[in-house]
């Protein structure tokens, strides 16, 4: 858990007001920053393994999901999580607590991944010393079956280091992710949501939440995300907008809460890029840490999502000048 | 009206005529009115405008404006009363809010808008359609914080990681203290184990004060967590100077504890920076900070909104007002111009119309007057002209026919007096003949009585000589039978010249009572029995089929017309019989009553036939000279059954025999029932009844009143035979005053004999005194008027009954054996 809620939003949402405000690099610097990242994620990858060794704990399963089209906002926000949840493990371990770098800045279209990795490395460091093993140092980091020797590191193959870097840590926490912090996230998603239907004069920004319904498990929520996604991803798609492909690789059987939350911010990054590009201003939402939650509470409120995403569908339909043009009110 | 022709050559239609005046007339104040109507309509018009915007834009502007406002109020109330008591209730008012007021009455505005005039107000409200937005969004996060966790930073702060951190602090002090307890005894171990409470005394007090600052932040207590914090650490310190004591264990431990004790203090710090700078709930702080002074800026320009639009309402309800005065005065003064104008022109018009009209309806005036004498001037061109000229002609038509008329009249008075020369000429006629009518009537009644009065006194003394052998041989009383046969048939005679006299006079009236045909038949069978016994005949009675009993006819005359025909057919009959049968042919669907009466007679040719029913005229000659007679029976029972209501056939064969049907009206009486034919009702050859003896009437006194005195001497010796003491008197007086004076002496009579017919006091007026002297007991009228209305009249003077001269001696005993046994009768029956 955050130490800070406001901190961890403002981080979480800095980074995504920057993300725009900065024109892009160069292709050539790019790629060389993106390989070098790559090669940086991976010492972390190989450097939480080593803590996870040492705590005694399994090895986290790939989710059963593929990613392509990955942006460079989205390994940021991915990044971003992966300091988030190695802040969380260090206050486990009775670690200081430490602000993210950009607290104020949100550095999504900047692509600048080398603060949170510094962050996420420093995090790293002070685990290994609560560990006890500071003084041993993982393998070198090598290519992975992720990527192909010898050629320029994608940005998909970045993403998904990072997605997987996250998924590890998942398996280190005394406390794991509960349904409460996918509620929140998913709450997250429903403010970027309301952003997003805010121009359109007759868009309800917020529908009634539907029904509440008993016995609902973490699987659940995640098929109804990967709903969403869907719905997002074609609304995106009709009005020729890159977004980041998320496709189910075989059933979905069972999930942990960990893994729904990081779709959900998957998800939520997602939102919060078009955000950026309809909006032209950071969501400033006061977000909320909420109770004791049940998979039930967080499959309503993703229900409440995939209305707002549905809504948001019908009026994109209706205007085919979104995202470009703000609507007015006639 | 089309078949009116044409004024002699006057067009009468067209814009000259008199239609085209009127329409011109007409038309004049209809486009006055159009005008006055035009210019109402057209106020109207713009009234109407005014008064539509007035209702279906500002009015509904105004009052979904004010249910915004009291939507965003309500929705404000119900979110605050959610933060304070966590009620779903107050989540439902203020989504009820929305939904039922702001967003219903936000769209009718955004409709209505499309009307404002004011592009001002138009953008106001988009800029407050898209503020509700902004606010409706809010509300909804504020009510999603408002009862979570993350709703109060520092409590969520305080639960989440300074209570387990605590905890775990606690327990390792609980470690450190259990594994330490194993030697009380050495000072020095006793010396940590103090210092340990201390320093779980020590967090103990951290927490509580950090709960007390979550109840009610107070200065002091920062200050004195500082305190504590500081003192945990230099016991912290101590130990671990002395962790020499301390087991491998219990040094990891306690070197833990001192690494925790610094997060602890941040933590516990943090938790009381946030519930200080939190004093307030989230959701309060962004009710407060943001939704509230949307809200009200929101309401705000609703406000504004309100107000632009009143006025604008003011303006058009002013608008609306002087429209309506505009209207009102304005159709005021188009009525009272119109009324003027509309006078004014049917003034003018009527005049040019009427002037002529009214010249026209005084010349008729003075023509129906006879005043007229020259021909109207025609003045105009139209109707009126043309009909001017149809009254001048009419004028010399009327004078010429008037002319004709007087010369008529003076034709018609000499007519006159003429027919009146004649009518006087006729009523003397008339009266003459009246006068010679009543002559003959007196006549044909003096007539009947001075014949009749006569022949009683022969016929009387006649029987009187057969009947009682007063003469003593057979000669004589063959000369006495003469004399009856001949008086009977002079007596006949008499009645047969009456009879038609007065029906040919109309004087003959025919009766309608109830009375049995089959005993009138009986009757006529009887009488002429005898007769028909005496030649050999044989005189049967039949009824066919059933007969009612009771019938309405006149049974006199009927039995009159039997008698006749049966009587000629018994006396035109030398050998076989003669049959009377009866019958009703048409049952009693019909009032149908037949009588046949059927002889084997020598018949009549049809020739004879033809004539038969001709007065005073028989068969032939030969048949007077044979059989005798006068030849009116027939004719005078025609007569009767023609007055019945039907007639008499006859049909015969010369050699074999005659059938007369007698035909008549007789309407079954009610009650009436039919019969059969009865066994009595067949008689065949019986023979004559046996002859009744006379009544007697011994013991009885009696007064006969009696002017001629051939009658008195007869009757009086009929009634001394038949034993009665009897007195005479010769007029009415006598007889009143014979009467006074034997009931003065109690001897008074049983029955008084009155004659009718008597100079001085005649019967009726003697009769008219005794009744008002008081006398009670029966008066016999005698009377040889044989006229109709003569029984009544006699009743009607107060007698009881009457004897119809010439007397018929039993018929008389009889009468009067009745009317004293009846008198009788009634003297016992009185009380």
């Amino acid at each position: 858990m955050f130490a800070n809620n406001r901190l961890a939003v403002a981080t979480l949402f800095g980074g995504l007001v920057a993300s725009y405000i900065c024109s892009a690099s160069d292709e050539a610097t790019s790629d060389e920053r993106r390989d070098e990242a790559y090669l940086r994620v991976q010492r972390l990858r190989a450097e939480i393994d080593l803590l996870r060794v040492e705590m005694g704990c399994e090895r986290a399963k790939p989710l059963p999901l593929h990613f392509a089209n990955a942006s460079r906002h989205d390994v940021h926000y991915q990044v971003r999580i992966l300091v988030e949840k190695l802040q969380r493990l260090a206050e486990e371990w009775g670690q200081e607590v430490v602000p993210a770098p950009n607290d104020d800045l949100y550095d999504a279209q900047q692509r600048e991944l080398s603060p949170l990795l510094d962050a996420a490395q420093r995090r790293v460091e002070s685990l290994k010393a609560a560990v006890g093993v500071e003084h041993v140092s993982p393998p070198a980091p090598h290519v992975t079956g992720e990527h192909v020797a010898g050629e320029q590191v994608t940005e998909d193959e970045l993403f998904e280091a990072v997605v997987a870097a996250n998924r590890q840590i998942n398996r280190l926490f005394d406390a794991a992710f509960a349904p409460r912090d996918v509620y929140r996230q998913v709450t997250v998603c429903v403010a970027y949501a309301s952003s997003l239907l805010a121009p359109f004069p007759s868009a309800t920004r917020i529908p009634p939440e539907p029904a509440f319904e008993h016995a609902k498990r973490p699987t659940d929520v995640f098929r109804r995300l990967l709903e969403c996604y869907d719905i997002l991803h074609g609304t995106c798609a009709r009005r020729r907008i890159s977004i980041l492909e998320i496709r189910a690789e075989g059933p979905i059987d069972s999930v942990a809460p960990s893994e729904v939350y990081d779709l959900a911010g998957l998800l939520a990054s997602q939102l919060a890029r078009l955000d950026g590009l309809v909006n032209h201003q950071p969501t400033t939402r006061c977000w909320y840490t909420p109770g004791r939650k049940l998979p039930s509470h967080v499959f309503q409120r993703v229900g409440l999502l995939e209305r707002q995403l549905l809504e948001l569908d019908a009026h994109v339909d209706d205007n085919p000048q979104w995202p470009n043009l703000r609507l007015q009110l006639p | 009206m089309n078949d009116v022709p044409k004024a002699q050559g006057v067009a009468t239609t067209g814009r000259r005529g008199l239609v085209g005046k009127l329409v011109r007339s007409h038309m004049a104040v209809a486009a006055l009115g159009v005008a006055v109507l035009v210019l109402s309509l057209a106020t109207q018009f713009w009234l109407h405008v005014h008064a539509r915007r007035l209702t279906e834009l500002r009015q509904p502007t105004l009052r979904a404006t004010d249910r915004v406002a009291m939507g965003l109020q309500r929705s404000l109330a119900s979110l605050r009363a959610w933060i304070l008591l966590g009620d779903s209730a107050y989540q439902r008012a203020r989504n009820s809010a929305w939904r039922d007021d702001i967003d219903p009455a936000m769209q009718d505005l955004r409709r209505l808008s499309a009307q404002w005039e004011d592009q001002t107000d138009v953008r106001q409200l988009n800029d407050i359609h898209q503020k509700l937005r902004d606010l409706h969004e809010r509300q909804w996060w504020i009510e999603n914080v408002a009862h979570e966790l993350g709703n109060n930073p520092s409590r969520q702060l305080q639960s989440e990681r300074l209570e387990p951190l605590a905890k775990e602090l606690d327990e390792a002090i609980d470690f450190l203290i259990a594994t330490g307890a194993d030697a009380p005894s050495d000072p020095q171990v006793l010396r940590i184990q103090l210092m340990l409470r201390e320093l779980r005394g020590g967090l103990a007090r951290m927490r509580f004060l950090v709960d007390r600052f979550m109840l009610s932040p107070g200065r002091r207590d920062r200050e004195r967590l500082e305190e504590t914090w500081s003192e945990l650490v230099r016991n912290t310190h101590e130990l671990r100077r002395r962790e020499g004591m301390l087991d491998p264990p219990q040094r990891e431990t306690l070197a833990w504890f001192e690494s925790q004790l610094n997060r602890l203090h941040v933590v516990s710090l943090e938790v009381l920076q946030l519930r200080r700078r939190d004093d307030w709930s989230q959701a309060s702080y962004e009710l407060s900070t943001f939704a509230a002074p949307l809200a009200q800026r929101i309401a705000n320009q609703l406000d504004e909104l309100a107000v632009s639009q009143t006025q604008r309402l003011k303006r058009d309800a002013e608008t609306v007002k002087w429209l309506c005065l505009i209207s009102v005065a304005g159709g005021c003064c188009g009525i009272v111009l119109m009324v003027a104008a509309s006078i004014a022109l049917a003034v003018r018009n009527s005049s040019r119309i009427a002037g002529p009209l009214r010249n026209l309806s005084r010349a008729t005036q003075q023509l129906s007057e006879g005043r007229l004498a020259g021909d109207l001037p025609v003045e105009s061109d139209d109707e009126v002209g043309a009909l001017v000229r149809a009254f001048n002609e009419m004028r010399r038509q009327l004078a010429r026919a008037d002319r004709t008329r007087k010369q008529q009249e003076e034709e018609l008075a000499a007519f006159a007096e003429e027919t009146s020369a004649i009518n006087e000429a006729l009523n003397d006629a008339l009266g003459r003949a009246e006068t010679a009518k009543q002559a003959k009537d007196r006549f044909l009644a003096g007539m009947s009585h001075e014949l009749r009065t006569p022949l009683t006194a022969i016929l009387g003394f006649a029987e009187m000589l057969e009947d009682d052998h007063l003469v003593g041989d057979e000669s004589g009383r063959e000369a006495a039978r003469t004399i009856r046969r001949n008086g009977e048939h002079l007596l006949i005679l008499i009645n047969d010249i009456l009879d038609l006299s007065k029906i040919e006079a109309g004087k003959m009236q025919m009766e309608r009572i109830d009375c049995s045909p089959r005993e009138i038949a009986r009757d006529v069978i009887d009488l002429l029995n005898g007769r028909a016994a005496g030649k050999g005949l044989h005189l049967d009675f039949e009824v066919a089929g059933e007969l009612p009993s009771l019938v309405l006819t006149d049974p006199t005359r009927l039995r009159q017309i039997l008698l006749n025909l049966v009587g000629n057919a018994v006396k035109f009959t030398e050998a076989g019989s003669v049959r009377l049968r009866t019958s009703f042919p048409n049952g009693r669907s019909s009032d149908l009553l037949l009588f046949e009466v059927i002889d084997t007679g020598i018949g009549i040719s049809p020739e004879q036939q033809q004539r038969l029913f001709q007065s005073f005229s028989q068969a032939d000659s030969s048949t007077t000279r044979k059989f005798g007679g006068t030849g009116l029976g027939l004719a005078i029972s025609l007569r009767l059954a023609e007055m019945m209501g039907g007639g008499i056939t006859v049909s015969s064969t010369p050699g074999q025999g005659s059938t007369f049907t007698v035909s008549l009206r007789a309407e079954p009486s009610e009650g009436a029932v039919y019969v059969a034919e009865q066994p009595a009702d067949v008689e065949r050859g019986a023979a004559p009844p046996p002859r009744r003896n006379a009544p007697s009437l011994a013991g009885l006194r009696m007064l006969l009143v009696e002017d001629g005195p051939d009658n008195r001497r007869l009757i009086s010796l009929i009634l001394r035979k038949a034993g009665a003491e009897v007195d005479l008197a010769d007029d009415g007086q006598l007889g009143y005053n014979a009467v006074m004076e034997a009931t003065g002496e109690a001897r008074p009579y049983d029955v008084v004999l009155m004659d009718m017919q008597m100079p001085n006091v005649d019967g009726y007026q003697a009769t008219r005194m005794l009744r008002a002297a008081g006398y009670d007991r029966p008066i016999l009228a005698l009377t040889a008027n044989a006229m109709l209305g003569e029984s009544q009249k006699c009743v009607a003077a107060g007698c009881d009954d009457y004897a119809a001269k010439p007397i018929d001696r039993e018929k008389l005993l009889k009468q009067i054996a009745g009317l004293v046994d009846h008198n009788r009768a009634v003297a016992t029956s009185r009380p």
